[in-house]
């Protein structure tokens, strides 16, 4: 198995890259009122509104959000399309060959990619959408 | 004559556009056409005050408050919107109206459930529009918070 791992401001994060479709450069942010904290908003791919998780930073004190991602992977979950926000695109890698799997410290029902020493949170894309609480959650290097 | 039914009105509040069917509308008021009867500082409901309309009393809600968007600049001096109500009239104040458009010019998506953080969120659809995503919504919807929140 592949995965895609990227960077946003504070997580280290992966997905299983056979469920990314795309990944856009500079995606334009909606921002939307009422929605779940999980969410920063939506951004529209092929003409189609497509919810983008929000980062953990990405509420400041002060109650104003951050600005646009520089990046957004498209990816394919049970529920439909998602995006989710990213800094830094790092590299494409396979599981086993530098990628050792262990489950999180701040969330046992999750697991870290590790690779040279950082943790790369495996994101399950279904239980974002499920839970009403989730949070990306990851180890800060 | 041209058929309500085609026509959005499309207007701000507090930086968020909406978008919403013309026939809904009862009347749309300008700056200082009405006097607006406060409610007392202690009110915790979604209404601001009142006013009358052709000898009709109107209740008016604050838009902003409900979509909990933040008040950088607050619809105070903005036209005024008037719907008919299941019950009785009520009005919202906007920042200002962007216009007037023909239905065909917007792309209508629903967002999934999941997105929002409660049932009773009172939109359920977006509307891409010149470039621009829409909150799209409908005076019966938000006329049943009003009638919860009365």
């Amino acid at each position: 198995m592949r995965l895609a791992l990227f960077e946003t401001s504070e997580v280290p994060g992966s997905i299983v890259l056979d469920k990314v479709l795309h990944v856009l450069t500079s995606p334009h942010l909606f921002r939307l009122p009422l929605l779940r904290s999980t969410f920063a908003g939506v951004i529209v791919y092929q003409g189609q509104v497509v919810p983008l998780l929000a980062e953990e930073s990405s509420e400041k004190q002060d109650g104003k959000i951050d600005q646009q991602p520089a990046f957004a992977l498209v990816c394919e979950a049970e529920y439909g399309l998602v995006a989710v926000p990213a800094d830094r695109i790092v590299r494409i890698t396979k599981i086993g060959e530098v990628c050792s799997r262990t489950i999180s410290e701040c969330d046992p029902q999750s697991e870290i990619c590790e690779i040279d020493g950082r943790g790369y949170h495996l994101l399950d894309l279904n239980r974002v959408l499920e839970d009403p609480d989730f949070k990306i959650c990851g180890l800060k290097n | 004559m041209v058929d309500a039914d085609h026509l959005r009105i499309v207007f701000q509040v507090n930086d968020v556009e909406f978008v919403m069917p013309v026939a809904d509308l009862l009347a749309i008021r300008g700056v200082d056409e009405d006097d607006l009867t406060p409610l007392g500082q202690s009110s915790e409901s979604f209404q601001l005050g009142s006013l009358t309309y052709r000898e009709t009393d109107v209740r008016v809600y604050d838009l902003a408050l409900l979509f909990n968007l933040m008040a950088e600049n607050s619809c105070e001096e903005g036209p005024l919107l008037i719907f008919a109500g299941s019950n009785c009239p009520w009005a919202v104040r906007v920042n200002h109206i962007v216009g007037v458009f023909d239905v065909m010019h917007f792309e209508f998506q629903d967002l999934p459930a999941y997105m929002f953080h409660d049932e009773f969120v009172p939109y359920h659809q977006v509307a891409l529009h010149d470039g621009k995503l829409l909150v799209s919504v409908d005076s019966q919807k938000i006329d049943q918070v009003w009638q919860r929140d009365a």
